[in-house]
C-alpha cells in the first residue's frame, strides 16, 4: 500500500510504453543497458556495461568516504 | 669490489643507527607518558579531539516496498537499507548515524520499517529534513534521535489512500483507519506532537484545495511539535558529535563505577 504525494497514475504510468504505443520507441528498447552491481563494504556501486568496460552510475553507501572516492565517481570506467 | 662492498656495509650501519635513535626517541616518548599518567593522572590525547565515525543515510524519492516499482521512478529499497542498518548496529568502528531526507512517501510497511530500525539503532542518529518530506517520510523524520529540517523544507500530511478495486463495506474503512493509526502512533511516539493535532493536520480541509490534509513548510514542522529544530548540515553534524561525546562520557562513567 502506498502512501505517497505523489499521484498513482504517474507512478505506475511508463513512459516508455506510452511511446511503444505510438510507435516510436523501437530505437530506445534496442539500447536497454545492462547493469552490474559492485559490492562495496558499507553499500554497492551500480555500474553500465559500456563496450568491454563497466561505467559507474550510481553508488549508494552508508560510509561518507566512498562518496569521495574517486574511483566510484560516477562516469568513472571500471575495466572487465 | 672490496670498494663497493664496503660502502654497502656503512649504508647499512647508517640505516642501523637510524632506526636505533627513532626507537630511542619512540621508547623515551612512551616512558614520558607512561610517568605522566603516573604522577598527575592525566593523559594527552594524540590530536586533541577524537574523530567520530559518523555513518550516512541518504533516503530518497519513492520509499519501495514489496512491489518494483517502474524504473522511471527514484526509489530507497528496503532490501538495500534495512541489512545497512543492520550492519551499523553490529559495527564497532561506526559512532553514529546521519540521515538525510528528501522523499515523497511510498510503501506504507517498508517506511515503518525503515523508521523502527532507525528508532531501535543504540547508537546516535540525528535525521536532516531537505526539500520535502511527505506521508511516509514523516515517521522516517521523526525516528532519528534528534531531527532538523533546513527552512525551505516542507513536509505534506494526509490521509491513506488506496488505488485499485476497493470493496464499499465498512471493514475498508476499519482497515484504513488501522493503517493510518499505525504511522500516527509512530509519530506520536518519536515526536512531540499529541494524537489529536496530528490527526487533525492529515484530516484539515482548510488547505489543499482537491483533497485534504496540510503542508508544513519549514519552522512550522518546529512549532507543531514534529520536528526538534531548524537547521542545516551545520548543526546536524555538530549535535551528533556532541551526542556521541555525551555517550562516550557516560561510558568512562559507568566504567569509573
Amino acid at each position: 500500500m502506498l502512501y505517497t504525494v505523489v499521484p498513482l497514475e504517474r507512478i505506475y504510468a511508463d513512459p516508455r510504453r506510452e511511446e511503444n504505443n505510438e510507435g516510436k520507441n523501437n530505437q530506445k528498447e534496442a539500447v536497454e543497458a545492462e547493469y552490474r552491481e559492485v559490492p562495496l563494504p558499507h553499500g554497492r556501486v551500480t555500474t553500465r556495461r559500456d563496450g568491454e568496460n563497466y561505467v559507474v552510475e550510481r553508488i549508494n553507501s552508508t560510509d561518507m568516504t566512498d562518496y569521495l572516492n574517486e574511483e566510484y565517481s560516477p562516469g568513472k570506467v571500471i575495466k572487465k | 669490489m672490496q670498494n663497493d662492498f664496503n660502502i654497502i656495509k656503512n649504508d647499512e650501519r647508517a640505516n642501523d643507527q637510524g632506526e636505533q635513535e627513532a626507537e630511542k626517541v619512540k621508547k623515551e616518548n612512551e616512558d614520558l607518558k607512561d610517568k605522566k599518567i603516573n604522577e598527575y593522572g592525566q593523559i594527552v590525547l594524540e590530536n586533541g579531539k577524537r574523530d567520530h565515525k559518523i555513518h550516512l543515510l541518504s533516503v530518497i524519492g519513492e520509499i519501495e516496498g514489496h512491489e518494483c516499482l517502474p524504473q522511471h521512478n527514484k526509489t530507497t529499497k528496503y532490501e538495500h537499507v534495512l541489512p545497512q542498518l543492520a550492519a551499523i548496529e553490529d559495527s564497532k568502528e561506526i559512532d553514529g548515524l546521519l540521515i538525510l531526507i528528501n522523499t515523497v512517501g511510498g510503501d506504507v510497511e517498508a517506511g515503518l520499517a525503515i523508521a523502527e530500525m532507525i528508532a531501535s539503532l543504540s547508537k546516535p542518529t540525528v535525521s536532516l529534513v531537505l526539500g520535502g518530506s511527505h506521508s511516509i517520510g514523516v515517521p522516517l523524520a521523526v525516528s532519528a534521535n534528534y531531527s532538523y529540517i533546513v527552512p525551505t523544507a516542507t513536509m505534506i500530511i494526509h490521509p491513506v489512500r488506496m488505488n485499485g478495486t476497493v470493496i464499499g463495506v465498512t471493514q475498508t474503512f476499519e482497515y484504513f483507519e488501522k493503517i493510518q493509526d499505525r504511522i500516527i502512533k509512530f509519530v506520536v511516539d518519536h515526536s512531540q506532537i499529541n494524537y489529536a493535532s496530528f490527526k487533525n493536520l492529515m484530516l484539515d480541509t482548510n488547505q489543499l484545495a482537491k483533497d485534504v490534509g496540510s503542508i508544513l513548510v519549514g519552522n512550522e514542522t518546529v512549532q507543531k511539535g514534529i520536528i526538534n529544530e531548524v537547521g542545516g548540515i551545520k548543526e546536524a553534524l555538530a549535535k551528533i558529535n556532541e551526542m556521541i561525546d555525551n555517550n562516550d562520557k557516560q561510558k568512562e562513567k559507568s566504567l569509573d563505577k
